[in-house]
């Protein structure tokens, strides 16, 4: 099953203390925010900033840092600030990008993703991370954010839509017309139906 | 929230509801409906695919965000709002219009007003002036200078007008306690700030911690008294036999009866006499907080998303 809500769950308020409070425990309890929280970030970044999603990826943790102890708040909350510190990072990296057009290289390997495999290869029984980040990045770029904002960051739907500046409907429309696109392109790409 | 179904669309979705239950138990992770598990299995296990377990190059950066933890200022770090370089930028200018021009002002006006309370509490300033500075922040009267009362520094750092307290500042203050060969909880027992003067300087407080029993001798702190329980080197509490302890001589000019003003105590009536008990009052305003002074947790417990 997806992990989705909270991850941390009963421990995360003793773990969010334990690094704010200066104290010996603050370097072990921010590794495990970090590490719990790291993996989704850079899925979801992969997906919308695919070309610098670990420099983005870095820098949120680095202005999430400076905020940390100013930060009160259940684990949703946490995961909300989360996200839309990286998706602002996010965005100012795409607009300075756009002023100075960059070359880059790709950030999935070719064969991760649904255009590059044989439609018989993919197995979904054994779809790795980056394969499954490659098919939601076939999806319309909202519609795959707001996904991935649901199932990887464990928003919801009210969360997701404050996060992205649009109504709660709107954001459940997206989210459903992805999953309803993307069974349409697995159909496709298994041959089944 | 209603919702408008397309004409002609209706006849041929009569799943829709039934659909959306299944699409939103996808997004939340929930149970597939029972008749929908087969239509939307490949879906579900993309997005299990997608919440999978870290691999190892999504902890790879695990030692640089440490590193920039570790170098976090701990206090005073204001909150962090969720915004980019630009609002930071936007704030240093606002903050900043004028580059250090507004810094530089409150510098100087600071150290203006330091060197004005500096003379004020010497008693330097005119005389208008003076009694103005007396009647708000306690300097010490027109008329009255440093050299006004027995001790003038020490009073005045206190607030109290010189000549009244006779008693040497209850903060552990630098001078020697001239007149308290023991420190004087009794001297002053309402001037202890147990947490300021363990060890004062020149022995000022060293009855600030003398314990019970221990005799901080009111009235029989003359010049050069030393009882049962006065303070001989190390006899009464801290700072009372480490270096610069208080001149048991004393000055011949000190009350006897060093008793703040400000708070009646009822040391001040003891005869003065060694071995003396000290004033309940005294011992328990001189010990009971001494050691018990706890800064509030700084911890947040507050809850407000940012």
């Amino acid at each position: 099953m997806p992990i989705l809500g909270n991850v941390i769950g009963e421990k995360f308020g003793r773990l969010l203390a334990a690094a704010q409070g200066g104290t010996g425990e603050a370097d072990g309890a921010f590794s495990a925010l970090w590490r719990d929280a790291n993996p989704a970030l850079l899925r979801y970044l992969r997906v919308i900033a695919p070309d610098a999603a670990e420099d983005i990826a870095a820098d949120t943790w680095v202005q999430v840092v400076r905020g940390l102890g100013g930060f009160r708040g259940d684990e949703a909350a946490w995961r909300a600030w989360l996200f839309t510190t990286a998706r602002r990072r996010a965005i100012d990296e795409g607009r300075r990008r756009s002023r100075r057009p960059v070359v880059s290289l790709p950030e999935l390997p070719d064969d991760a993703g649904p255009g590059g495999a044989d439609p018989a290869d993919l197995v979904l029984e054994k779809l790795s991370t980056a394969g499954a980040v490659a098919l939601i990045s076939s999806l319309p770029r909202f519609q795959a954010e707001v996904i991935l904002l649901r199932v990887v960051a464990g928003l919801d739907n009210q969360a997701v839509a404050q996060l992205v500046g649009r109504s709660p409907g709107a954001v459940r429309v997206a989210a459903h017309r992805g999953l309803r696109r993307l069974a349409a392109t697995l159909r496709e790409r298994t041959g089944t139906r | 929230m209603t919702r408008r179904e397309p004409r002609g669309e209706q006849s041929s979705r009569p799943d829709r509801p039934s659909e959306e239950r299944s699409l939103e138990a996808l997004l939340e992770g929930s149970p597939l409906p029972g008749g929908d598990r087969a239509r939307w299995q490949p879906v579900s296990q993309v997005l299990t695919a997608l919440t999978s377990v870290p691999e190892s190059n999504e902890l790879s950066g695990e030692a640089r965000a440490l590193a920039e933890f570790r170098a976090r200022p701990l206090h005073g770090a204001a909150p962090a709002r969720a915004g980019h370089r630009g609002r930071v930028t936007w704030l240093r200018r606002v903050t900043r219009p004028h580059g250090p021009r507004p810094a530089v002002t409150v510098a100087t006006g600071a150290v203006l007003i330091g060197g004005l309370l500096a003379v004020a509490y010497a008693g330097d300033l005119p005389s208008a002036a003076q009694r103005l500075a007396h009647n708000t922040i306690d300097a010490p009267a027109a008329g009255r200078g440093a050299s006004a009362g027995p001790d003038p520094a020490g009073s005045s750092r206190l607030g109290i007008p010189a000549g009244q307290a006779s008693s040497p500042s209850g903060h552990g203050s630098a001078r020697p306690d001239h007149r308290t060969p023991h420190g004087s909880a009794s001297g002053s027992p309402r001037h202890h700030r147990p947490s300021s003067s363990p060890s004062g300087p020149a022995g000022s407080r060293p009855s600030a911690h003398r314990k019970p029993g221990h005799s901080p001798v009111p009235g029989s702190l003359r010049p050069g008294s030393s009882g049962p329980g006065s303070s001989g080197p190390g006899s009464s509490g801290p700072g009372s036999s480490g270096p610069g302890s208080p001149d048991p001589s004393g000055s011949p000019t000190d009350s006897p009866s060093p008793v703040p003003t400000q708070q009646p105590s009822p040391s001040a009536s003891l005869a003065p006499s060694p071995g003396a008990t000290p004033s309940p009052s005294a011992a328990a305003s001189a010990t009971g907080q001494s050691r018990h002074h706890r800064n509030p947790d700084p911890a947040g417990t507050s809850s407000s998303p940012p």
